[in-house]
């Protein structure tokens, strides 16, 4: 294009010129110049072309572009041109325009050139063409450079003049010297001078073509602006006819504006509301309508406010041209939806607050005036308050209010307190942040105990309540505070007393149990623990029983003291643990209520008394055995003082006089006598006390306790042999029995007397005509006839009035019938009653001496009583039979004791004798021979003692089922060979001959040889000493059953009853013989028992003066070894 | 000179009749309790043993098995000795191996005489 090529050079290439030249010069070398298209022609001719193509061209150029293109082409038809400028000249700036050229093919954009100093200027002011043949020429000098920067050497510059005035400059330049004529200048000027023409014609078309852009830019604009302008925009004509709306509108309305071609605002019915305000408008004045409701479109919906509806604002300018009448009137919608609904929310929400405000108002009035009532009522409260209160600021404690009773507490002067501040009450002051704390995370304290001090510098332990609220206005805490130091106080010697008690508890030796009531641990110390090797928590919630061992300890009877001591009635007994790894102990348990942390218990106490078992067992035993031994004796012992009080009596009693032991300890013995025994008997008493250690008889009528007198014979003798004053021991004995059968006799009499005198018996006598004939009194009583009855004599009626107390009425009346059916038949039946009572009924004809029938006898005896009393004697009798059982086992029971008691007493006897022989031949040995007869007495009195233990000890173990035979051959003759070497010396000892006499056919029998020789030696060493300066005779002979041994001996003899006790232990023929004999009375009945272990028999033949003779006889086979 | 090996835990007895022995011309050895007196005789070697039968540790049937059992002191006679008059004890001494037995109190002229028997029985044996 044309502005493509239309250069607006920097430099004006005309510098170049050589020469200045004029317009004439430059018509005179007109053609002088030109390249290749450059048509070589005359100059005239070449100018009158120039013009002809000039002006076809610049006729057709509509604008300066085009006019420089054609005003180029035409001088480059006819000159050599490098560079070609048209220069337009602007007066008002005084610079140059550059429209068009080229410089060598480079283009220039159009600029504005200063046009002072340039070689165009000097042409322009000259209004003459100036020609440059050279560069050095100095008119060419500050000329405008083209696009190249090349200075050229030849220039032509003609001003362009139209109607006096100077256009611009039309320039033509070459980088060759001289290259340019007059005649170029020539030419040159007449193409300048029709390029006037045509410039001045395009000037007038360029103002023009400027004014219709104006105008078209403005429409555009307005266009534009109309377009999209944000508001709806309707354009009316004056008489309301639509004319144009924008964009706005059309999507407002959702219409085009040929939807509205036939809609007038002035006339249309829905504008009624709003038409004042259009005819206003229409009418010259612009008006705004106030808002109004629109109902939206499918488009403009999204506008609608919460109600669905838009609210317009209506805008109404009419439009005037000067003061002229109105052109159009313009109506501006605007959407004013969310201004509205922003305003209603605002008044709404302005309504709500004044509202809120007012309640809120309201109620603090309220508030004040219940503040006020609460505090006057909290005042007078406070005011009678017996518990110390406070109130104080929350913000620095200031003291607000304290009443009396805080001034007591804290001991200050009253009123004293107000002002002061509460830190200086703590007595601990790392106390009160807890206090606040509190106080600021639950709103309140209640009853937190802390210490105070008082004004006198003194802790006082209160418990703090603390409740906040506003006193006179000011935030405030009320606290209350109670006095605890009382129980502070309590509470700390409480802890001691616990901690002291549980020091004490685990420290004890003895085992401490707590046990709840249902017996199950609470809590035990720690010697329990230890004791039984288990832990606590083993313990605790168990019951005694697993402490218990099982074999010694009867655990119901623990239970029944446990639940005694629960009663309030403490035990204390013996008891066995054991441990948990299976060991026992004995122990001792005292048990006893008590209350433990508030709770009814009982404590149980144990102390380990394995030692003093152990050290106490034999004596324990001993006394066991002997108790059992006197309790179980079928002989009554007494202990008696001198003057008969009762100290003791064995339970014997009870079977023998009918009393309690108890009942008689402290009663005189002398006060049961029958009285005419009492002074003979108090003799004896006498007597014994007088001499101790002597045994006395004595037998006297001892009064049972149903009355009746007991016959009983007695041995008397104190208790001590040395003294008498620990009481005199009695052993009785019942002889009543031999009494008993004479008095059953004289009962049995008694009765058959009072039979008689039908006393007994319900007596009737019927006739056989069945009259009654006789009846007693007892008859009437046991079958409660009335007295009519009986007094009308019939039998019949008796029979009616007793039937129906019969068990069985049929039976009783066959049996009547029968019996008087068969007059010569005896009968005897019982008869069961109603009420339990049985009759025996006995019945028996009434015949003369001729043989006449009288009628009938009846007896009836009541034996209700008797049956039970056989029932009870049964009884009895059983329980008789196993006391006897239980005494047999206490028997035995001491016979052990015995055999173990003798065991004992050896050991150190052995030493006794020992060292006694051993100090007799020491004497010997050193001649010291006066000692040696006491020496020996030791030796005698100990080898005695040794005998009786051995007595002892051998009848224990026979009593006691222990004495085992051993059975083998034995050959008698060396046996009695063995016993004659054995007891010569001892048997011929009191100047006695022994003698042996034994047959030669003894042989052998199969026997216990100790045992056989032990009986030999006991009846030996017997009969030797009870015999002086006479004979003992052993002789021994063989029947086809036994052998059978005779000891005889020429000494004392016996009586009879000595006979009769000759074999009880203990016993010697008298008394007085156990003093000048010795022996312990327990050899016969040794031996006896060993004759019958043996299967064999022992007999006694004597007679006082005469002598003895003891036979024994043994089985030559012990076919049933007997045990006792 | 014939060594006596006397076992006996009661210290009077032992005291006793170990001086009574030696009156009589009779090395003694004394053990308190069976287990010292088998180790006694084991080391010893005694021409004769009186063996209590009460005895603690060991009692003397017990010790009189082990002095039987062991080859170097089988041949030593032992005497039992005991309180117990019971008639299995002496039983039940021979069972163990007892050469004789003896009650106490002792009867010193009986048990010289029965520890004599029992040394000559044994010299006649060598």
């Amino acid at each position: 294009m044309d502005d493509a090529r239309s250069l607006s050079t920097a430099q004006d290439a005309g510098s170049s010129s050589a020469a200045p030249t004029d317009a004439r010069l430059v018509s005179e070398q007109n053609g002088s110049a030109g390249d290749a298209p450059r048509v070589q022609v005359a100059p005239s001719t070449r100018c009158i072309q120039a013009v002809a193509d000039a002006a076809t061209g610049l006729i057709g150029a509509d604008s300066y572009e085009s006019l420089r293109d054609v005003l180029e082409q035409a001088c480059r038809r006819f000159i050599p041109i490098d560079t070609f400028f048209l220069l337009a000249y602007e007066p008002e700036t005084d610079t140059f325009r550059g429209v068009g050229g080229y410089d060598d093919g480079i283009f220039a954009e159009p600029s504005w050139i200063p046009a002072s100093g340039t070689p165009a200027e000097r042409a322009m002011q000259r209004r003459e063409s100036l020609l440059i043949s050279s560069a050095d020429d100095p008119r060419g000098q500050g000329a405008i450079l083209a696009g190249s920067g090349r200075r050229s050497e030849s220039s032509i510059r003609t001003p362009v003049i139209s109607d006096n005035e100077v256009l611009g400059v039309l320039s033509v330049q070459s980088y060759t010297p001289n290259q340019y004529t007059q005649e170029d200048v020539d030419l040159i000027e007449i193409i300048a001078s029709l390029a006037a023409t045509a410039w001045r014609n395009l000037r007038l078309v360029e103002d023009r073509r400027a004014a219709e852009h104006a105008r078209m830019l403005s429409e555009n604009r307005f266009r534009t602006m109309f377009e999209q302008f944000p508001l709806s925009v309707q354009i009316f004509d004056p008489t309301g006819r639509t004319l144009a709306v924008n964009r706005a509108w059309e999507e407002l309305f959702d219409m085009t504006l040929d939807d509205v071609r036939n809609f007038n605002p002035l006339t249309d019915p829905q504008l009624e509301e709003i038409r004042p305000y259009l005819l206003r408008g229409f009418g010259g004045e612009a008006v705004t309508v106030p808002p109004h409701p629109f109902v939206p479109n499918r488009i403009s919906s999204e506008l609608a406010g919460a109600a669905g509806l838009m609210w317009l604002e209506i805008t109404v300018w009419p439009v005037r041209i000067g003061f002229d009448e109105i052109q159009e009137v313009i109506i501006v919608h605007r959407d004013v939806t969310d201004r509205l609904e922003a305003e209603e929310a605002l008044q709404q929400a302005q309504a709500e607050l004044e509202e809120r405000v007012e309640e809120r108002t309201a109620e603090l009035e309220k508030r004040k005036t219940e503040l006020a009532q609460a505090e006057q009522r909290f005042r007078a409260i406070v005011e009678a308050s017996p518990t110390p209160l406070l109130l104080s600021s929350v913000s620095d404690g200031t003291v607000l209010y304290a009443n009396d009773r805080l001034e007591t507490l804290i001991g200050a002067e009253p009123g004293s307190l107000v002002g002061r501040k509460t830190p200086d009450f703590y007595y601990d002051p790392t106390v009160r942040p807890h206090v606040i704390e509190n106080v600021q995370r639950y709103g309140y304290i209640r009853d937190y105990e802390l210490r105070i001090k008082k004004t006198d510098g003194t802790p006082k332990w209160v418990s703090l309540s603390v409740q906040p609220l506003i006193f006179d206005g000011v935030p405030a805490v009320a606290s209350s505070l109670l006095d605890i130091t009382e129980r502070k106080q309590t509470e700390e010697a409480l802890r001691a007393s616990e901690e002291s008690y549980r020091n004490l508890f685990d420290n004890l030796t003895e085992l401490v149990y707590i046990q709840a009531l249902d017996g199950h641990f609470l809590n035990v110390n720690e010697a329990v623990l230890r004791a039984y090797g288990y832990s606590r928590d083993e313990l605790i919630g168990q019951t005694p029983g697993i402490l218990a061992d099982p074999e010694r300890v009867d655990i119901e009877e623990t239970k029944m003291r446990f639940l005694k001591a629960v009663d309030g009635e403490p035990q204390r007994f013996d008891w066995w643990g054991r441990r948990k790894d299976g060991s026992i102990f004995p122990k001792e348990v005292v048990l006893t209520p008590a209350r433990y942390f508030g709770q009814d218990v009982v404590i149980a106490v144990g102390r380990d008394i394995s030692d003093r078992v152990k050290a106490d067992a034999a004596l324990r035993q001993s006394e066991e055995h002997f108790r059992r031994l006197i309790e179980n004796a079928s002989d009554l012992i007494s202990i008696l003082d001198a003057e008969g009080v009762i100290r003791y009596e064995s339970p014997a009693i009870t079977r023998m006089l009918g009393y309690d032991p108890d009942e008689m300890i402290g009663k005189n013995a002398f006060d049961f006598l029958l009285p005419e025994d009492v002074e003979s008997t108090l003799e004896r008493l006498q007597y014994v006390v007088q001499h101790p250690g002597e045994s006395v008889s004595a037998e006297f009528h001892f009064r049972h306790r149903d009355g009746s007198y007991r016959s009983l014979e007695a041995t008397g003798r104190t208790l001590r042999p040395d003294d008498p004053s620990a009481g005199v021991i009695v052993n009785s004995r019942d002889v009543t029995e031999r009494m008993e059968s004479e008095l059953r006799l004289q009962m049995q009499k008694t009765l058959l007397e009072a039979q008689g005198e039908a006393s007994i018996d319900g007596i009737l006598v019927v006739s056989d005509e069945g009259k009654i004939l006789s009846y007693n009194r007892r008859f009437v009583e046991m079958w409660n006839i009335p007295d009519d009855v009986v007094a009308s004599g019939s039998d019949d009626e008796a029979l009616k009035s007793v039937i129906d107390q019969v068990d069985d009425p049929d039976a009783f009346l066959a049996r009547v019938a029968y019996l008087y059916a068969n007059p010569d038949v005896e009968g005897r039946d019982e008869i069961l009653l109603n009420d339990a009572r049985v009759f025996d009924r006995y019945s028996a004809p009434i015949i003369s001496g001729e043989g006449k029938y009288y009628g009938r006898i009846w007896f009836f005896r009541d034996m209700t009583a008797q049956k039970r009393h056989a029932e009870e004697l049964e009884h009895a009798r059983r329980e008789a039979e196993i006391a006897k059982v239980q005494a047999e086992d206490a028997n035995r029971a001491k016979s052990q004791f015995l055999a173990n008691m003798s065991h004992e007493l050896r050991t150190p006897l052995n030493a006794i004798i020992g060292y006694a022989e051993m100090l007799v031949e020491d004497a010997e040995d050193i001649g010291h021979e006066t000692f040696i007869p006491d020496l020996e007495k030791i030796q005698t009195a100990g080898r005695h003692l040794h005998g009786l233990i051995n007595d002892v000890l051998d009848l224990s173990k026979i009593e006691a089922g222990r004495m085992e035979i051993f059975l083998e051959e034995v050959d008698v003759a060396q046996l009695i060979d063995n016993v004659r070497s054995t007891l010569h010396s001892v048997v011929s000892d009191k100047n006695n001959t022994f003698i042996v006499e034994q047959g030669d056919d003894l042989g052998v029998i199969r026997s216990d040889p100790m045992k056989v020789r032990q009986m030999l030696f006991n009846l030996l060493s017997n009969a030797a000493k009870f015999t002086e300066n006479g004979v003992v005779t052993l002789t021994a002979t063989r029947t086809p059953e036994d052998i059978v041994f005779n000891v005889s001996d020429t000494g004392i003899g016996m009586t009879r009853e000595q006979l009769s006790r000759l074999f009880q232990p203990f016993v010697q023929a008298d008394n007085s013989t156990t003093r000048r004999y010795g022996g312990t009375g327990l050899g016969l009945t040794i031996t006896r028992r060993f004759a019958e272990l043996l299967g064999g028999t022992i007999e006694v033949d004597s007679e006082p003066g005469v002598g003895t003779t003891f036979s024994v006889r043994l089985p030559l086979q012990p076919v049933d070894a007997k045990r006792l | 000179v014939k060594r006596i090996l006397l076992i006996e835990d009661n210290e009077m007895s032992r005291d006793m009749l170990s001086r009574r022995l030696k009156r009589r011309g009779y090395g003694v050895l004394t053990a308190g309790d069976g287990e010292e007196g088998v180790r006694l005789a084991q080391e010893t070697l005694p021409d004769l043993v009186l063996m209590d039968l009460g005895l603690p540790v060991l009692d003397g049937w017990g010790a009189c098995r082990k002095l039987k059992s062991d080859e170097s002191t089988r041949d030593i006679p032992v005497i039992a000795i005991t309180a117990h008059a019971m008639a299995g004890d002496e039983a039940r001494a021979r069972e163990v191996g007892c050469d004789d037995f003896d009650t106490k109190p002792v009867d010193l002229t009986r048990l010289l005489s029965k520890i004599e028997t029992l040394l000559r029985r044994k010299d006649a044996a060598h």
